[in-house]
């Protein structure tokens, strides 16, 4: 009988649930009773639909038909696969990757093993872009105001604009984007902004990294941006981050890590830890794992700082404080402390500061100038943006690859106020519906663009195929309101870098430009002691994180990512409210309940799940879906918990009636009852003999409680 | 009681039950032979293009190599289709007024391909690659039959799984010298290597070329 | 194939790259329901441990091409088959979808087309790779160690009359991983799979079932402080 379990349901041996899972099959009843019908989900998949370009060429002849081209490709016999570069941009940042293409078509994401950023590996997002490239939800054409119209209207449209904004001196005129670190965009904006010196261009990602910015400020005046040099850590400390799943250059991070884990592959294992509310892919690959939530996170990392820069020796920690602060002493230079973008700025002030204490700086980590272009602080820029919506000062305002409908509570009512909006997006999204004009966007396999790296390497975006549909790009875009001419991508690309024929072609070659990785930066640490905030007192704490696949949403007609079930709840299609055990025990919660969570005055109702190793004050509601306008795999999909975001009051939480059904695979495919236990582990001076043996269970399941006694170094 | 069926009823029952039995027999042998015939399997059938493209004229008239048009035979799975252009290397000179060809010149003039209807065709679960058979000594005519022959292009083999295993199962008899695979008047003579030599030299015969991975994915 | 349990963090990009690889279907959150997703790759997540502070642990779970594969010996039609090259191969075309080899199989990784899933996608047709077949109704499939790959480099290596290299085919989740989990080769060339299989950490899932799966797995080490590291 196997000591590992799959679900909290299975651990309890509820007898409903042994009875159903005889019978093997324990969803099924709940299926069987489920409102939506197979007509429901073909609906989701009706058959394909012929895309314009693209049905079958086939006259119906039978045996089908062979179409060979018109002129012979030059220079190549075409015989097989090929692959071309370029990356794929997520949070502004690029991931290099190759692109497999077969029969004249691109079917394939593979990594770019000479990208920094990667070495060759992808992510889950990363590789389902392909289908977003052939979704058939895309934009097809330009919309105004709900009507089709003819690119020739957009011209004159903008030709217009150009007029009333040149007379205004660009007051009135706001460009709104996400996150960006490209190049070429920064530089096209800067050329508006000589144009129209008073424009403004606002930031706006929903999966916030302020805090980085603003904890990077406070403790070097500057927005500096970390790199990680994981090789050369032996003793790594995260804090609620997201080092190995979402941060820039997250793919390099977990590489770099991942080759000194296993001891018969290296000589030195390396040693992580953890501190986090709820758990996330980084604290499941740490060696130890503490479960703190925001309050005890907001006393321990200051006591933590004073420890490890100070040598003080805080009382009132958990009993894993003390081995955690010897071990990172014992360290010097060789350890690196990370927290993630939920945490407060002065958390990473803190963390600058002990890891400067530490002598990291230079050996396990660099300090570069911000890759991100013009780094500001994005609430700050919306709500800039918003009042002055609202109070009638913006005029004409571009939208460029965002959706602050969805993702920013109250800007669709002050959207109303602007007299001329544009949307560039590549397909269906709340904002494109509410917009005066839905500017159809290319896709990024379509066109030319750059990005860059969390190092600072630029990689050139080139296009993998023709466009699809009528689209356009950011860049073509951004310079017609600079002037009438309209232009080509690369040229503007092209422009930005200064390249010659053969740097041009290495880049497009090799995927990155040689020789672009921002150099370490020497600012110095500031000493500042900032105050962590010390979150509300309450029976419920309310953390809102970003879904591991659909991220803010903008992933949510993708049904590879909808159907990927993510790696610690196993959930697909659907974003219950994570809630610890110790809440689900207080309010007799199972999985699928449904609960209502307030934050101030806004609820939301939604169904709980269960969450193991949570800690036991919080909840965590999952950005990204119940979107409205996405397309028809994402519609209606899953709960809109957006609107907790503009919550500032006291978070409460309470079951409301009735249950839905959750379609998590935990319980799918289990492997026999009796097989001992299902994966092998260890510790390392038992690594020669993994066979379970008793001794090594016992010594095994001390290891996962908070309290370490007995088993720390120096203990 | 009188009888209820007449003394004719026997023979009528019996005939109609020995009828019924030659009907079913008929119906099975037809349902099992009635695949295999070349009707079915479209052997010789003659398939409609819109340009009647000659192999007979090209080949043993002028004496083109199957590789001028079908380039990517030796380096990929397909053996691959002229573009418009290859025909119009020489069409732009001869013939250049002839009805027949007017699909190809429109074809180059306004960019659009030619549509070839398939003549040989496996279904999509096979997956067939002429550049492994090319490199193992396998001629163009072993599937393909005497091309150089046939004014209109037509399937002359069954292709079936059967008469891919018949080569599979012992491939040394179908082989031909390396020199000899795009020959269309090749035969073998008493010059030619055994089939067991030819074998040893194609290294035909480490691999277990009847396990289902080889054909299907 | 070895798979590392130390560096697998649990990120899921093997499982949507082989999605991409072998035009796998989404069913939906009602068929998903139904236990019937269709991945063939998948990240079973196990606890250890009291639920409000568990241990968690990451397996990938494929078809483990089993030398003596329990589901080889029930097809009544002979769909499935290993070949030469040590592959447990799924033969389409021959299933006529009876279940008894998912049935059988120890580890369930054996995923059945209980309805038209490929037709009814919302992707254009040449959105799919066209080096692997696109499975009907009824049919039954399974990881197939990139078959497509495999075999490519099998044809390139008989056309030069060379064996296949070592390190020459990789399959799609190993190409995918950021952290290198998968390591495959041609055993018969020696290679990285050889020796990551002589490890000590290597261990074969439900070895008591005595399968001869041809995927071992090297168990996950936690550096607790008091063995080697730093």
């Amino acid at each position: 009988m196997s000591r590992q379990w799959r679900g909290l349901d299975r651990l309890s041996r509820d007898p409903a649930f042994v009875a159903r899972a005889s019978a093997e099959f324990p969803q099924l009843a709940a299926a069987l009773a489920a409102p939506r019908d197979r007509r429901g989900v073909l609906k989701l998949m009706a058959a394909g639909l012929a895309l314009a370009g693209l049905g079958g060429c086939d006259d119906g002849a039978p045996g089908g038909v062979l179409i060979p081209p018109v002129l012979p490709p030059t220079d190549t016999v075409f015989s097989g696969n090929q692959m071309f570069a370029t990356a794929s941009v997520v949070g502004g940042y690029a991931n290099g990757i190759l692109v497999r293409h077969a029969n004249g078509r691109p079917i394939k994401v593979e990594g770019n093993p000479l990208h920094p950023a990667s070495l060759g590996g992808t992510s889950a997002i990363g590789q389902a872009e392909i289908l977003g490239f052939y979704d058939p939800d895309r934009s097809r054409g330009l919309i105004r105001k709900g009507e089709p119209q003819a690119w020739s209207s957009l011209l004159t449209a903008v030709a217009a604009q150009r007029e009333a904004i040149r007379q205004s001196h660009g007051q009135g005129f706001r460009v709104l984007t996400g996150s960006t670190t490209s190049p070429t965009l920064a530089r096209q904006i800067a050329a508006l902004k000589q144009v129209y010196p008073d424009m403004q261009w606002h930031r706006w990602e929903p999966v916030s990294r302020d805090a980085v910015r603003a904890g990077a400020l406070l403790a070097y005046g500057q927005p500096v941006e970390l790199v990680a040099k994981l090789g050369a850590v032996d003793l790594l400390l995260t804090i609620d981050s997201d080092l190995f799943d979402s941060a820039p250059g997250h793919l390099r991070f977990a590489r770099d890590f991942a080759a000194r884990r296993n001891p018969t592959r290296t000589d030195r294992m390396n040693r992580a830890y953890a501190i986090e509310p709820t758990p996330t892919l980084t604290g499941v690959a740490a060696d130890h794992r503490f479960i703190a939530g925001p309050r005890d996170l907001a006393r321990i990392v200051p006591a933590l700082a004073a420890a490890v820069t100070g040598g003080e020796q805080p009382a009132d920690m958990p009993a894993w404080f003390a081995p955690l602060v010897a071990d990172l002493k014992a360290t010097r230079g060789r350890s690196f402390i990370h927290a993630g973008p939920a945490q407060p700025a002065a958390v990473h002030a803190l963390v600058h500061a002990m890891n400067e204490a530490l002598g990291g700086r230079g050996q396990t980590y660099d300090l570069i100038a911000s890759v991100e272009a013009d780094p500001v602080d994005h609430a700050a820029s919306l709500r800039g943006l918003i009042d002055d919506m609202n109070g009638g000062r913006v005029t004409t305002l571009l939208i460029i690859d965002s959706n602050p409908v969805f993702t920013a509570p109250g800007f669709g009512e002050a959207l109303g106020r602007v007299a001329v909006s544009m949307t560039l997006t590549d397909g269906p999204t709340e904002t494109g519906a509410k917009t005066t004009w839905n500017l159809p966007a290319r896709h990024g396999f379509e066109d030319w663009s750059d990005a860059r790296a969390y190092d600072g390497t630029v990689t050139l975006l080139q296009p993998q195929a023709r466009p699809l549909y009528d689209g356009i790009s950011p860049h073509y875009l951004l310079a017609l309101f600079a002037g009438p001419e309209e232009v080509n991508s690369r040229d503007v690309v092209r422009q930005t870098h200064g390249l010659n024929e053969q740097q041009w072609h290495d880049a497009l070659a090799t995927g990155l430009v040689a020789g672009t990785r921002t150099a370490p930066s020497d600012v110095a640490l500031k000493p500042v002691q900032p105050a962590v905030p010390m979150p509300a007192a309450g029976d419920v704490t309310l953390l809102i994180r970003p879904d591991p696949h659909l991220l803010d949403g903008r992933y949510a007609n993708n049904a590879w990512l909808q159907e990927l079930p993510r790696p610690l709840t196993k959930l697909t299609w659907d974003n219950p409210l994570l809630v610890s055990p110790a809440i689900a025990e207080r309010l007799k919660l199972t999985n699928g309940d449904q609960v209502t969570v307030a934050n101030g005055g806004v609820g939301v109702t939604l169904p709980a799940w269960i969450m193991p190793g949570q800690a036991p004050d919080c909840v965590v509601a999952l950005l990204g879906f119940g979107r409205s306008d996405v397309g028809m795999v994402g519609q209606g999909v899953g709960f809109d918990v957006y609107p907790l975001t503009a919550g500032r009051g006291p978070v409460s939480l309470h079951k409301a009636d009735g249950r839905a059904v959750l379609a998590s695979t935990e319980h799918h495919d289990p492997l026999f009852e009796d097989a001992g236990d299902y994966v092998h582990h260890g510790t390392p001076p038992h690594s020669r003999q993994i066979r379970p043996s008793s001794a090594n269970q016992r010594s095994n399941r001390r290891n996962t409680t908070a309290s370490l006694a007995g088993r720390l170094p120096g203990a | 009681m009188p009888a209820i069926f007449s003394p004719e009823a026997n023979l009528t029952a019996k005939l109609g039950l020995i009828g019924l039995a030659g009907l079913l027999l008929g119906g099975m042998g037809w349902w099992w032979l009635w695949p295999r015939t070349e009707y079915v399997r479209h052997n010789h059938w003659f398939v409609e293009q819109k340009v009647p493209f000659s192999h007979q004229h090209h080949v043993s008239g002028l004496g083109i190599d199957c590789r001028f048009c079908h380039m990517t035979v030796e380096t990929a799975a397909t053996a691959g289709m002229p573009p418009t252009y290859t025909c119009m290397t020489c069409h732009s000179q001869i013939w250049t007024n002839a009805a027949m060809l007017a699909p190809v010149r429109e074809s180059l003039a306004n960019n659009t391909p030619l549509i070839w209807r398939r003549v040989t065709d496996l279904p999509d679960y096979v997956y067939f690659n002429h550049k492994i058979h090319i490199a193992k000594g396998v001629g163009c005519e072993s599937c393909h039959g005497t091309m150089q022959d046939m004014p209109l292009t037509q399937k002359a083999r069954t292709l079936t799984m059967g008469f891919c295993l018949d080569c599979h199962r012992d491939p040394a008899p179908n082989l031909r010298p390396p020199e000899a695979i795009y020959n269309t008047e090749w035969h073998r003579t008493a010059d030619t290597p055994s089939p067991a030599v030819l074998a040893q030299l194609y290294h035909v015969g480490d691999r277990k070329l009847t396990d289902c991975s080889i054909c299907h994915r | 194939m070895s798979i590392d349990l130390n560096a697998c963090i649990g990120c899921n990009a093997c499982v949507v790259a082989c999605m991409a690889e072998n035009n796998i279907p989404v069913v939906g959150k009602q068929q998903v329901m139904h236990e019937r997703e269709m991945h063939w790759l998948r990240i079973d997540r196990y606890y250890e441990g009291s639920p409000e502070a568990p241990d968690m642990l990451f397996q990938p779970m494929l078809c483990q091409h089993c030398e003596r594969a329990p589901c080889e010996i029930v097809c009544p039609v002979g769909a499935t088959v290993h070949d030469e090259e040590g592959l447990n191969v799924m033969v389409y075309n021959r299933c006529v979808g009876t279940r008894f080899c998912s049935n059988n199989c120890p580890y369930k990784v054996r995923r059945f087309n209980y309805f038209a899933f490929a037709a009814e996608e919302r992707r254009p047709a040449v959105a799919r790779n066209p080096e692997v077949t696109v499975r009907a109704r009824g049919v039954m499939e399974k990881c197939t160690f990139c078959l497509q790959r495999i075999a490519a480099a099998r044809i390139d290596a008989d056309a030069a009359n060379r064996p296949v290299g070592a390190e020459e085919v990789q399959t799609a989740c190993q190409a995918a991983c950021p952290t290198q989990v998968f390591t495959f080769g041609n055993m018969a060339e020696g290679g990285q799979v050889v020796e990551r299989k002589k490890s000590p950490l290597t261990y074969v899932v439900l070895d008591d079932q005595d399968t001869q799966p041809r995927v071992t797995y090297e168990a996950r080490i936690r550096n607790d402080g008091s063995g080697a590291g730093a």
